[in-house]
């Protein structure tokens, strides 16, 4: 470890080489013994360490005993509220937040989606069957030229 | 910090909790609250200085952990780690100006005649630091409160800020560096040899 890495870590870390990374340690502490010269640095990061741990903010326990309270009301409320149960959800109601690939369909989306379709050729056919014009002459009457007037 | 005995029981324990909490145990959730509810509210506080807005911040952390305990995997990370990343996160998206309460803290030492010198200068550091951490950007405070006001290892602190630890070291190396410019201003002399 070089002085220059040294420092660095101190200035990230601070003076405590017991926080610093594990991988780093052995050598921190064989180039910290090598150089005692050193040791005014340290203090003095030290004493920065000891300003910044002292403006920590502090939490009384009144406070967190009145935010508990609100916590547990607001998810006793939440639960308060009745779901639907799955038989009653809209089809094809899945979180939106799944993956296309990982979404598990209601199977009640595929009787819906059966039901359309049966709709749709019932239509069709019914449409079909009481049209005034007959399919040919309708054919012939609007999708054939008129040659020679 | 990871390295403290009984870790692995109380992270089982929280794992334990968060299934229950996801087959819907109000009880569990409480104990979990009551676990880590402090934690929560020093962090937001720590990064956003507000004392009310922390409140709901860590109230809304809550609700998330409630509202989503069906998405935690136990064993894939830590519980802490998880509700970091909840709390750092609706932190940062707070933009309102932080009040450092540490300023107050500092304000009795004008009329201290008869205080030492000594606690003097300390309540003037205390105040440099604390308008320091006021005007840094807040992904820098939030790096400062995770390692040095929280405690945990760098990358741990990293883990739950959602970054790499090169980048969790650059966050906290510029945010020392503003600290001692300002202490530099008050005749506190750190680690002034890296420049």
């Amino acid at each position: 470890m070089t002085g220059r890495e040294f420092r660095r870590l101190m200035m990230i870390y601070g003076a405590d080489l017991r926080r610093w990374p594990a991988s780093r340690l052995a050598a921190a502490e064989k180039w910290q013994a090598a150089h005692p010269e050193f040791g005014g640095e340290l203090r003095r990061t030290a004493e920065m360490d000891r300003l910044l741990r002292d403006v920590a903010p502090l939490v009384e326990s009144s406070r967190v005993d009145r935010v508990m309270e609100k916590v547990l009301r607001k998810a006793e409320e939440e639960r308060a509220v009745p779901e639907l149960p799955a038989s009653l959800l809209p089809p094809f109601a899945v979180p939106l937040r799944v993956p296309w690939l990982q979404r598990r369909w209601a199977p009640q989306g595929m009787l819906y989606l059966g039901l359309f379709f049966l709709g749709c050729a019932a239509n069709l056919a019914v449409r079909l069957l009481t049209a005034e014009t007959p399919l040919d002459l309708w054919f012939a009457s609007n999708l054939s030229l008129p040659l020679g007037g | 910090m990871s390295g403290d005995q009984g870790w692995d029981g109380r992270e089982a324990l929280d794992d334990m909790l968060m299934q229950q909490v996801a087959d819907g145990s109000r009880s569990a959730f409480e104990t979990l609250a009551r676990r880590h509810l402090r934690r929560a509210l020093a962090v937001a506080q720590g990064v956003v200085g507000n004392p009310n807005d922390a409140d709901e911040i860590a109230q809304e952390a809550f609700m998330r952990v409630w509202q989503h305990a069906d998405r935690w995997t136990p064993g894939r990370a830590r519980f802490t780690t998880w509700l970091h990343k909840i709390v750092v996160n609706l932190s940062l998206d707070r933009r309102r100006k932080p009040q450092w309460v540490a300023i107050e803290a500092a304000g009795d030492l004008v009329d201290n005649d008869e205080a030492a010198p000594d606690a003097i200068a300390h309540k003037e550091h205390q105040a440099a630091v604390a308008r320091a951490l006021d005007a840094i950007p807040p992904r820098q405070r939030a790096a400062i409160t995770l390692f040095y006001f929280e405690g945990l290892s760098g990358k741990d602190a990293a883990e739950g800020m959602g970054i790499s630890v090169s980048a969790f070291e650059q966050l906290l190396l510029r945010a020392r560096r503003a600290i001692r410019v300002e202490l530099a201003a008050v005749g506190f002399h750190a680690d002034e040899v890296l420049s």
